[in-house]
């Protein structure tokens, strides 16, 4: 799994480009707009302080309490003729849910969305392993056509717009061509069914897991979760520890808040709670670790476990807003993912994904978990930059600073280049990394304190 | 008259003057005396922020030294007082500048937030649509918002517009203007766009960072519309 570290070394060359593409930034800052307006509507409906206060204080409960926790589901779930199986890391998540699918000689999978499978590449290995794998959220399944991860953790096409996401239906899947989203929906609703039908193993993931009752919340807006996880008889229900809550009274402030946080929705369409098996059905309940229990326990990273995946903290960051998700090169994008990321990983790499962030404070306002975004991406920054350029950089701009009179030498040298070197003082900048489609700064041609002292002359 | 120790930030010092000397003559205009030490250095915010605390830490020490002293503190920039505020419990102070810290923080503030406290109102006439951008530091961590405040109640004349939805971040973001300088510009393009569309007379931003970026921007979209600091439009409105 090194694949955030290659993310997070070429964060910057992929964030240039991203950049460079502003039809990128108004394609997703429109669709984000839409979500932060509806949001901002419905949530004067509740009272989000003391929501926040309730969903902070359950999700620490559960997340200082993991090992506890699991004991209690594994034991609730098997009792319900549930299969348990932990698995520890990436590989083992993998073998498990292939060799399921191997003793069932399954051909065919639907899938539902799910953040984990996508951490897991649990697509690719069932792919690998000769199995055809549909993703059934039409988000999803969009982006798998493109042959490409999603962009955004509830909206994963966020990034593409209508006329691309008819382009890539009629290319891919010989569905229209259409022009109206609602045709194209309609479409791959048809084309869906069969699929459900036909399909040998269903596979979902949960969005909560009650360790009192051994049942799974499941929250979707398609209804296809309800048909992948009741038509095939085989379900695996692909899922991680840290989506453990003690009671089922603590999904009420979930389900309240998340789809209002993320969508500005005032509940999501289908909100399932799966407590049995089926009759004749067969589940398995694969719960991945993957670090997570160590990082729960973490002085400073802890509270990063608390994330309930809403991604409001997305939907309003600027950094995404302009680059998109894809530009980040991990699975979890946005301030989340940069915390995130580097909570699961503590890699020197991972760090360098806090260049992405301005410190706006926008996202540390909308987390419905408390969790202090942009205080732990300035923790990150301090952790000690890998890049000697940045350390240098860093050295020099500190040196000038050290003190009034040298902080006044280096700007009045800067005021000579300029007045010398117009276009030489244009390209310094550039140098300096003030790049873009932007005018330079404007030296004053008087200082402040020449000023003060002008206006203490005239008295 | 009460005493005032004028701080200056960096990038008003060096680059925006005129919002420094706006603040001295507003400040004066209700009666204050104003001071200004010109041994004074950065607060450390673009050392903080840059995840350089050592850094900080020294810039700390010789602020603290600076703004010793009973008399209040007020400076143009909500994020550089809030980086002092808020952030200087990440430098691991010794004890004695620890309570420097703790005094400086309670009588330390930013030139709006103080005339919001003091209820200084100014009275004048202004005529002019002044669309406005909220700077987070100010809005988010001061917890002053522009738009909402009766900074403006004062004033005849005056239009305020701004982007309803959200007040999303102009692209600073100090030292990420200069690693990120491609996608600051873009964050730019698109927040300078949303107040140009407001087709306003004058663009009003409260923070030096903000003013630099805000302007930068504008240059290259080729749009001549002044930028001002709130000060200097309520300078303005008081000299009619």
């Amino acid at each position: 799994m090194a694949e955030f570290r290659r993310g997070a070394k070429n964060l910057r060359r992929n964030a240039k480009t991203a950049a460079r593409r502003p039809e990128l930034g108004a394609v997703i800052s429109r669709a984000t707009d839409h979500a932060i307006i509806r949001r901002r509507e419905v949530m004067q409906e509740i009272d989000f302080a003391a929501q926040r206060r309730r969903i902070q204080q359950l999700r620490q409960n559960a997340t200082q309490n993991l090992p506890g926790l699991l004991d209690r589901f594994k034991a609730r779930v098997e009792a319900k003729g549930f299969h348990f199986h932990m698995a520890v890391d990436t590989n083992a998540a993998r073998r498990i849910v292939i060799d399921v699918a191997k003793r069932h000689t399954v051909q065919t999978v639907v899938k539902s969305k799910s953040m984990l499978g996508e951490e897991v590449g649990i697509r690719e290995a069932l792919e690998q392993a000769g199995i055809q794998v549909t993703e059934t959220d039409l988000g999803e399944y969009i982006v798998q056509l493109n042959h490409e991860p999603p962009s955004h953790l509830t909206a994963p096409a966020v990034h593409l717009s209508t006329g691309e996401v008819g382009e890539i239906l009629y290319k891919q899947a010989g569905i229209g061509p259409f022009e109206k989203p609602e045709q194209m929906a309609v479409a791959v609703r048809q084309f869906m069914r069969t699929r459900f039908f036909n399909a040998d193993m269903g596979m979902a993931g949960a969005n909560a897991l009650i360790a009192e009752t051994g049942a799974m919340l499941m929250m979707s807006n398609e209804g296809n979760i309800r048909l992948v996880t009741s038509l095939p008889r085989l379900l695996v229900v692909l899922t991680s520890v840290d989506k453990l809550v003690e009671r089922m009274a603590d999904l009420a402030p979930l389900i309240r808040v998340i789809p209002k946080n993320a969508t500005g929705q005032r509940i999501t369409n289908y909100c399932t709670v799966l407590s049995a098996p089926r009759q004749g059905q067969e589940v398995h309940i694969v719960v991945v670790n993957n670090n997570r229990m160590a990082a729960a326990g973490d002085p400073v990273f802890g509270q990063a476990i608390r994330c309930v995946r809403c991604a409001a903290c997305i939907n309003v960051c600027p950094v995404f807003r302009t680059i998109g998700g894809h530009a980040y090169g991990t699975v979890y994008v946005g301030p989340m993912g940069i915390v995130l990321t580097n909570a699961l990983h503590l890699d020197p790499h991972a760090r360098m994904l806090s260049d992405a962030c301005t410190l706006c404070d926008a996202c540390a306002q909308v987390c419905p978990a408390g969790i202090d975004l942009p205080g732990l991406i300035l923790h990150i920054r301090s952790s000690g930059n890998p890049r000697l350029i940045d350390r240098f950089k860093a050295w020099v701009v500190g040196m000038t600073y050290a003190g009034a009179g040298r902080f006044k030498a280096a700007f009045w040298a800067l005021r000579l280049f300029k007045r010398l070197f117009a276009a030489g003082y244009r390209r310094l900048w550039r140098m300096l990394g003030w790049t873009g489609r932007r005018g330079v700064p404007r030296v004053a041609g008087k200082t402040f304190d020449r000023m003060w002292d002008d206006d203490a002359k005239g008295d | 008259m009460e005493d005032i120790n004028l701080f200056v930030p960096c990038l008003v010092r060096q680059f925006l003057p005129e919002v420094g000397m706006a603040t001295v003559q507003l400040l004066r205009h209700f009666g204050y005396q104003v001071h200004f030490d010109p041994a004074q250095v950065c607060c450390g915010q673009v050392f903080i922020n840059w995840g350089q605390l050592k850094r900080a830490k020294k810039m700390a020490r010789a602020f603290l030294r600076t703004f010793e002293g009973p008399a209040l503190v007020v400076g143009p920039s909500g994020s550089c007082v809030a980086a002092v505020r808020e952030k200087y419990g990440l430098l691991d102070l010794e004890k004695a500048e620890f309570e420097q810290w703790q005094d400086l923080r309670h009588r330390l503030f930013d030139v709006l937030e103080f005339m919001q406290q003091k209820g200084l109102k100014v009275r004048g006439r202004l005529d002019a649509r002044v669309a406005i951008h909220r700077s987070c530091h100010l809005l988010r961590e001061i917890g002053l918002d522009v738009v909402e405040s009766d900074l403006w109640a004062g004033i005849e004349g005056i239009r305020v517009v701004y982007p309803e939805h959200m007040a999303e971040c102009c692209g600073f973001g100090g030292v990420f203007s200069v690693k990120m300088g491609e996608v600051a510009a873009g964050i730019g393009r698109r927040v300078v766009q949303r107040l140009v569309d407001l087709e306003p007379d004058v663009i009003v931003v409260p923070d030096a960072g903000c003013i630099m970026q805000v302007r930068s921007v504008l240059d290259a979209m080729h749009k001549d519309i002044r930028v001002l600091h709130p000060v200097q439009l309520m300078l303005q409105a008081i000299n009619g």
